[in-house]
């Protein structure tokens, strides 16, 4: 094995190494041939045309099997929403009319997916509360409830550089260059990608009956360039259009913190956020799976309750999953007790109606 | 220090954003393992060129269909040996046998380049590569001879690891078969060797 090994890996570099001539030649050929491509695109992207037209008058001679071939053609076309047809289904009666998608159906709680941008909407049957992801700079009108201008609350990240600096950061929703959706049974995940800023990270959404779980994927956060980006805390925050009066108490499981504490610690980093205020006994519920330890991972749990308004108390649960490294350690309670902060920007509250905005940061 | 890797993802980005340039870092990058690849396979350095060339030009087209969350090697990899397929499917292996390459090598009838491949040993292993299947020829190219991982031939080939750990137990059998029917030497020095080639 050893021998053969060793005369596989000498074939190898017995392949004669190109020379730099001819690298630039190749280098020329594939420049000239992709500039030539472009110019006469082949001829196979005139055939869909024609395949189309034919479908089309056999539809129209054969209306039988209309919805057999639209079907087929809707399989069969090269989009990028190829993927999300196997997830998303239409809904027959939407009730958040602004979109068109629902993603998962899970219990009371419905995941809707705005195509049209990178916005997650959570629909509670329940209490007919409707909550969604960052907001972006539309004008939006639910229900003709409400009308909110978003305009410069975008896509927030706070991070530590390289110099263990906590540094915030707002990126504009114009700067995205691209967006990916990866579907999956509970969920989906939505990779925002800057190309300008060369970062890009994803975050996942889990549906579950009564609750939402936000977690960034390990090595899904890519970035280059000046930001050094040690450590992330993401703000995948969600805002509500029902009246919510605060947050709702949370059982007594798990490790309590006192939230108003931690907030007047961030506030010697943070001078420019004013710390989230919660009604005296609210508290933020930091829980950890896996006590063994072995899985390294611990999320911060917020029981979003509509209070007051006659709206039902029947919230549900949005759990931010952290990422961990290795170095993660292993006395966790202590280290939540003291190093984790949440805060929320500052904000015109009552014209935004936003009741949290969550971060979390792991120095 | 960014490894190998999240340079290359950066030039990505980069390319996606539209600098030319990255890409041709990207190209700088990865042209000698792709040549490398392509020659093993293809048989002939002609073809080899032209596969190569054509799969820069995929990658390039492709590039925005590019997950950053994959590796990007056994990305570009698989982007490399799609191109060998199909350029076998439309040349339906009518391509001169490397042992004839060989030979015409020897006549120096062909580009003084191939020297190196004048080793009898490397000639008879490389004789008994071609007589692989292209199924096995691919494990043992990007497993061997490209150093890369088990779990990222898996990623190239897109089959599970066990399947690739298979087939290179296999390929190994069946290149030590035809070393053994190419030289009776040989078979004195691989039989020594039966219980090892395990993977």
């Amino acid at each position: 094995m050893i021998q053969l090994d060793r005369s596989l890996r000498r074939l190898g570099e017995s392949v004669p190494t190109p020379k730099e001539e001819k690298c630039i030649q190749m280098w020329r050929n594939i420049v000239t041939e992709l500039h030539l491509r472009r110019l006469n695109p082949s001829k196979k992207r005139i055939w869909p045309w024609v395949l189309l037209s034919s479908v089309l008058l056999f539809i129209i001679f054969n209306s039988a099997l209309r919805e057999a071939f639209v079907f087929w053609l809707i399989k069969g076309s090269p989009s990028t929403t190829q993927i999300m047809n196997k997830y998303v289904h239409s809904v027959d009666t939407p009730t958040v009319g602004y979109l068109s998608n629902i993603v998962v159906r899970n219990g009371d709680l419905n995941l809707y997916l705005q195509t049209t941008g990178s916005k997650l909407w959570v629909e509670n049957l329940k209490t007919g509360q409707i909550w969604h992801s960052q907001a972006d700079t539309e004008g939006i009108s639910i229900n003709g409830s409400r009308s909110i201008d978003f305009t410069n609350n975008l896509f927030y990240l706070s991070y530590v550089n390289h110099a263990q600096q906590i540094t915030r950061m707002v990126l504009p929703y114009e700067d995205l260059t691209s967006i990916n959706y990866y579907p999956f049974d509970s969920g989906i995940g939505v990779q925002y990608n800057f190309a300008d800023h060369m970062f890009s990270i994803r975050i996942n959404w889990h549906l579950g009956p009564d609750y939402i779980d936000i977690e960034i994927p390990n090595n899904s956060i890519i970035s280059v360039g000046d930001l050094q980006i040690e450590k992330i805390a993401l703000i995948p925050f969600l805002a509500a259009f029902a009246p919510i009066d605060d947050l709702g108490r949370i059982g007594t499981d798990g490790t309590s913190l006192d939230v108003t504490t931690a907030l007047q610690t961030l506030n010697k980093y943070e001078g420019d956020y004013f710390a989230m205020v919660l009604n005296g006994a609210d508290q933020a519920v930091f829980r950890f799976p896996d006590d063994s330890g072995v899985t390294k991972k611990a999320y911060v749990e917020f029981d979003l309750s509509a209070k007051g308004q006659g709206i039902p108390e029947k919230g549900f649960k949005v759990r931010y999953y952290l990422p961990f490294d290795q170095s993660f350690s292993p006395n966790r309670s202590d280290l939540f007790q003291k190093e984790v902060f949440i805060y929320r920007p500052k904000l015109n509250l009552d014209q935004m109606l936003l009741p949290m905005v969550n971060t979390y940061r792991l120095i | 220090m960014k490894s190998k890797e999240e340079y290359v993802k950066s030039l990505v980005i980069k390319c996606l954003a539209g600098e030319q340039e990255a890409f041709r870092n990207i190209f700088d990058c990865y042209f000698q393992e792709l040549y490398r690849t392509a020659f093993v396979l293809m048989k002939s350095p002609i073809d080899a060129d032209d596969v190569v060339q054509e799969a820069f030009i995929r990658v390039f087209n492709s590039l925005d269909k590019y997950d950053l969350n994959r590796p990007f090697r056994p990305w570009i990899q698989r982007i490399l040996l799609n191109a060998c397929k199909d350029f076998w499917k439309r040349k339906r292996w009518n391509l001169v046998p490397i042992e004839q390459l060989y030979d015409l090598i020897d006549n120096g009838a062909v580009c003084p380049e191939y020297e190196c491949l004048k080793d009898e040993e490397l000639k008879k292993l490389a004789a008994a590569m071609q007589k692989l299947s292209p199924k096995h020829r691919m494990v043992v190219v990007l497993h061997f001879l490209n150093g890369m991982r088990i779990n990222e031939v898996a990623e190239v080939v897109d089959a599970p690891s066990g399947t690739v750990k298979s087939r290179l137990h296999h390929a190994l059998k069946a290149l030590r078969r035809h070393l053994t029917a190419m030289d009776s030497s040989y078979l004195e020095f691989w039989l020594g060797r039966e219980e090892e080639l395990t993977v």
